[in-house]
């Protein structure tokens, strides 16, 4: 019998017999009181809360009792402390449990992490209060990645007088920056009402003469000081929207004001367009911009995005054409089980993606279903429109959720994207999705390398032909072993790759994938072999 | 449609009525609150973020002040508004009182205060990641303040924390372990400073933008209790609905949950719960945002050494009491006293509060703001007995007669007034609502030519002022509506002011507040108090009686 999370959330405390149990220590010294979590990691990567929680004793041991067989990430929350041991989930360590298993020694060796301190003040030197510090982890090939801790939004402000702390950092290289472009929330309010560009230690605004903070374990980096770039002007865009057919004004529209920076971009402006169908939006910096219809509930028009540039003056005057768009309507069919619980789609929602010629225009929306599974999309571009399954707010305690394996109308099916071709409605469109139930157990064995050096090592599962199903992700316990559940059967493909890179002056074989065959409802077992007998770089 | 602005344009032009009032009708109406934002050099502030709410409306709006410290928010439906304004660390130095659109207004704000220290564990060794927050109990003046948290900060990696942008006042200042993870993590009762329980909590004073330091915290780590049952009622597992549970004292926030039927069940579990007497509350949210969030009346839970379980807290169909709002203009004769503030419907505020003599607590139950028309809506009640509480816009408006006709009234309660059978004198006896149910009828008359009294409260020579004194005006007519019961606090300068009071024959008299709340005295109290202290007053329409002098003499209690 298999079993969904969504539903072993009603389970009894019969089915719930695993437990884990270790010691959280730092150096010799046991850590007492520490919070441990056990969270379901998930099929795609990310992990859920499970409420699993408990406290070290006195002697720094922990355990987690009553868990139901499954993947877990198990993470102690010493907030001051960290996790050096495996880099790729910094924030805990992956443990599959099986039924009536206890999982044992699952220990953690912390170090006090590092510290970094300094203050933000204005271009007149002026404290900057309440304005969110970010650090940028700076990879061996040169990238920036955004850093996450799950308390850095806690810490990560600055006081009355302009003082950050971040604490509790994992010993890297990183950059420190204030304001961001792309994270959607309008920079402008928080600076005192002027419009600061991002800026970076130490007091450049580009990225690339940003200067590296190194951090160890146990050290604080203090004066990391960020004085913003000089405030900037900023202009205001006006335009108007109307009816491509009629030229009558589009009133009430929601205009969406998307920012563009690099690859990157964000939504940075929305407003309604008034009874002559004109928008106008103030606060912007110099920079590249798109302007168009957001789509909304109810709403028939839409219009390709729009592209202009503010440089040093305020931009009036842009004509955006809207046209009508498509409808699609129809019915989400759950196939392939009986059980009423799974059948309800009450929840579920049906995300809609539509791109544009400039992905920041494109269209995208969730609807939730009408209780007997039906739909109906308004406003979508000629094109082709992608769907997918999610849940509504509050339901992320749900791990499962269906997948969609074609949409039909008239007759006809497609794997993945719908064709939507120009002034032609859909209606009768069936979106047909189903749970996996399909298993893969398995257990990976290094060779070449000793496998307490590899560590986790991440196993992917490719469909094959390639987009048919979701491609799946797993990463192995401290034994090796690794579980997928509710997986659509049929032929995939599975690599396993270790994530920590070879150590220096070592280059490793590319992995080679090995075909596997997903049935119904038997589990599939398969032992994979990574050969890591290294080569020397050349 | 501005009574007073006609009858000067008449005045004025002379011309035929009719005509003129045409004109006036189309004469823009003001849709701005404008004004400044100054620091306490009177210096222009930029970039302060200025909110406007509508009372009891729809969702606040706000802009942000240029370099001339200047804000504009347009667009506004007339109304009852407050402003606020806000450039953290600074805060507001005065609460701005009502602001009606058109208004222009000037903010000064100040230096917010700021308290720090550490956060210790059992062993002296700093407590990390503690979540201190500053609970407000009394404002500058000294006043009980129930304005629940100001501020929450982090203990960091030396255990030290820092709450800025206060305002003046005391607070009580409290730790909570882990509460910035999983509600189920921070199972610690909170340990308010210096290492007490709240009762024992120590207050903080804050001054205008001063430093409190050495706020130091030695947390307690003692297990709270856990507070669990189940929610029933308007609960239904296949509709897509979130339950956000809260569990309060005197406005400070103790622990929080959060239900989603359809995943979970209905059952709940609070965690870290320390002893003492709380509200648990529930309001639903609906999938969709554009759905109303409900609330449901509180249940009160006691916890006094050990966990409390097997609550249920009922989700029970909100009541609806709907009405109109009737102004009496003032005869022509008499207008030469009517304010020059002259209100409009859609700005005054219609509540519904529930009082518990018995409990000395009132509730406000709802809040409603009039369209023009009158018409009000007092949505979301729960069941019990109501008072309507009135908030208005001008100085000579006074609240008249409060009636309800509805086919309802053949109960009991209901006394029928001669020649008008089925009419329920509401503002006398208040009314009742079932569970559920939808009641209309209710007539609010509004009439102009209210009288006010302004004055100071003395001691005996050598006595202090105590603190939290009310003034009393009570009708000397034992038939008198509760209505005509007028309240008003005592400054501490002493001094108070009675608005919007019906012309009539009043004793007054100073009590003193019960501790720490407004708590209500029942009408019958009152009475006794008031014609034992002997002090009458006659008040005709629009008589504004300065500078009175009240006598309070210790001991009268």
């Amino acid at each position: 019998m298999l079993t969904f999370p969504l539903l072993a959330l009603a389970q009894t405390d019969q089915t719930r017999t695993g437990s884990i149990a270790g010691r959280v220590m730092r150096g010799d010294k046991p850590l007492a009181g520490i919070l441990v979590f056990a969270n379901r990691l998930n099929q795609y990567g990310g992990w859920q809360p499970t409420g699993a929680t408990t406290k070290t004793d006195g002697d720094g041991r922990y355990q987690l009792a009553n868990l139901a067989a499954g993947n877990y990430l198990v993470s102690p929350c010493a907030l001051a402390d960290v996790f050096t041991e495996q880099r790729a989930l910094s924030y805990g360590k992956p443990v599959l449990v099986q039924a009536g298993e206890v999982v044992e020694n699952v220990d953690f060796a912390l170090v006090r992490g590092g510290v970094i301190t300094g203050t933000v003040t204005d271009d007149s030197g002026k404290p900057v209060v309440g304005v969110d510090v970010r650090l940028l982890k700076k990879t061996e090939r040169g990238a920036s990645l955004s850093y996450f801790s799950p308390l850095l939004y806690l810490m990560s402000r600055t006081d009355d007088r302009g003082v950050y702390r971040l604490f509790g950092l994992l010993p890297d290289k990183y950059l420190v920056r204030v304001g961001s472009e792309e994270d959607g929330t309008p920079v402008r309010n928080r600076f005192g009402g002027a419009y600061h560009p991002p800026t970076y230690y130490p007091d450049v605004t580009n990225e690339a003469e940003a200067k590296v903070v190194e951090v160890t374990s146990d050290s604080e980096q203090t004066d990391i000081d960020i004085k913003l770039a000089a405030a900037q002007s900023t202009y205001v865009v006006k335009g108007r929207i109307i009816d491509a057919a009629s030229g009558l004004p589009i009133v009430g529209a929601r205009v969406q004001l998307t920012k563009l920076s690099g690859a990157r971009f964000g939504t940075v402006g929305l407003e309604r367009t008034n009874l002559q169908g004109e928008f106008r939006l103030s606060g912007f910096g110099p920079g590249s911009y798109t302007v168009a219809l957001a789509m909304e509930d109810g709403f028939n028009y839409y219009t390709e995005p729009k592209k202009f540039e503010v440089v040093s003056s305020d931009v009036a005057g842009l004509e955006l054409k809207a046209a009508l768009g498509n409808t699609v309507s129809g019915r989400v069919v759950i196939e392939g089980t009986k059980d009423p619980t799974l059948l309800n789609v009450r929840g579920l929602t049906l995300g809609v993606f539509s791109e544009a010629s400039d992905r920041s225009g494109s269209q995208s929306a969730r609807l939730s279903l009408n209780p007997d599974g039906s739909f109906r999309v308004a406003g979508l571009r000629p094109g082709k429109a992608r769907f997918n399954m999610g849940f509504g707010a509050g339901a992320m305690f749900s791990q499962a959720r269906p997948i969609i394996l074609r949409t039909e109308k008239d007759g006809q099916s497609w794997p993945h994207d719908f064709p939507i071709a120009a002034n032609e409605n859909a209606f009768n469109v069936r979106i047909i999705v189903a749970y996996g139930v399909g298993v893969v157990r398995g257990q990976v064995k290094v060779s070449g390398e000793p496998a307490s050096e590899v560590g986790q090592v991440r196993v992917s599962l490719v469909p094959v032909p390639a987009n048919t199903r979701e491609t799946r992700m797993a990463i192995t316990d401290a034994g090796g072993r690794f579980l997928m559940e509710g997986l659509l059967p049929g032929d995939y493909q599975i690599v396993a790759v270790p994530i920590r890179p070879a150590a220096d002056g070592k280059r490793r074989k590319p992995p080679v994938p090995q075909p596997i065959v997903v049935a119904g409802e038997k589990e599939t077992q398969i032992t994979l072999t990574l050969d890591l007998t290294g080569e020397e770089k050349p | 449609m501005n009574p007073l602005l006609c009858l000067l344009v008449l005045l004025i032009s002379g011309a035929p009525a009719l005509a003129q009032q045409g004109s006036a009708v189309n004469a823009p109406r003001p849709t701005a609150i404008t004004g400044r934002v100054l620091n306490e050099e009177g210096q222009p502030l930029r970039g302060a973020m200025v909110t406007v709410f509508r009372l009891g409306g729809s969702p606040p709006t706000g802009a942000v002040t240029d370099a001339e410290g200047k804000f504009r928010i347009t667009n506004l439906t007339p109304g009852n508004y407050r402003v606020a304004a806000a450039l953290t660390p600074l805060v507001s130095a005065t609460n701005a009182g009502p602001t009606f659109v058109g208004d222009d207004v000037t903010l000064t704000l100040v230096k917010g205060g700021v308290i720090t220290g550490t956060v210790s564990d059992t062993n002296n060794e700093p407590l990390v990641g503690a979540m201190v927050s500053a609970q407000r109990v009394r404002d500058a003046e000294g006043e009980p303040a129930s304005g629940g948290g100001f501020g929450s900060a982090m203990s960091d990696d030396r255990g030290i924390y820092r709450l800025f942008g206060l305002p003046a006042g005391a607070y009580l200042v409290v730790a909570r372990n882990n509460a910035g993870l999983a509600a189920n993590a921070a199972t610690d009762a909170p340990t308010y400073f210096p290492s007490a329980s709240r009762a024992a909590a120590q207050e903080v004073s804050v001054g205008v933008g001063a430093v409190t330091s050495d706020i130091n915290i030695r947390f307690r780590g003692a297990s709270g209790y856990t507070v669990s049952g189940t929610v029933s009622g308007l609960v239904d597992p296949n509709v897509d609905t979130n339950i956000s549970l809260s569990l309060t004292v005197g406005g400070e926030l103790v622990a929080s949950g959060f239900l989603y039927p359809r995943a979970m069940g209905n059952r709940f579990t609070l965690y870290g719960v320390p002893d003492g007497e709380y509200e648990l509350r529930a309001t639903r949210q609906g999938f969709h945002l554009n759905e109303p969030r409900i609330s449901f009346t509180p249940l009160p839970v006691r916890v006094r050494g050990g966990d409390v379980a097997g609550l249920d807290l009922k989700l029970l169909p909100a009541a609806l009491l709907t009405g109109r709002v009737v102004v009496e203009q003032a005869p022509s004769t008499n207008r030469s006293c009517v304010s020059n503030r002259v209100g409009r419907v859609e700005e005054m505020r219609i509540s519904a509060t529930s009082f518990d003599f018995a409990q000395r607590r009132s509730l406000i139950g709802g809040q409603a703001v009039p369209e023009a028309t009158g018409d009000f809506f007092l949505r979301n009640l729960s069941a019990g007995r109501f008072r309507l509480m009135t908030d208005l816009p001008s100085d000579s408006w006074y609240v008249k007669s409060l009636l309800l006709r509805s086919p309802r009234l053949n109960l009991p309660s209901a006394r029928a007034q001669s020649g008008a059978p089925r009419v329920l004198d509401v503002g006398q006896h208040g009314v009742t609502l079932a569970v559920g149910e939808q009641l209309s009828g209710l007539t609010l008359t509004i009439a102009e030519g209210a009288a006010s009294v302004r004055g100071r409260v003395v001691t005996a020579p050598g006595a202090l002022l105590p603190p939290h004194l009310l003034v009393h005006l009570v009708p000397v007519e034992a038939t008198a509506h509760e209505l005509r019961f007028a309240v008003a606090q005592v400054r501490r300068d002493a001094t108070f002011s009675l608005q919007h009071l019906a012309p009539g024959r009043y004793w007054i008299v100073a009590r003193l507040a019960m501790p720490s709340e407004l708590a209500p005295e029942s009408p019958a109290e009152l009475r006794r108090a008031a014609s034992a202290a002997h002090q009458a007053m006659e008040l005709t329409s629009c008589q504004h009686v300065q500078n009175f002098v009240l006598k309070f003499e210790a001991g009268v209690k």
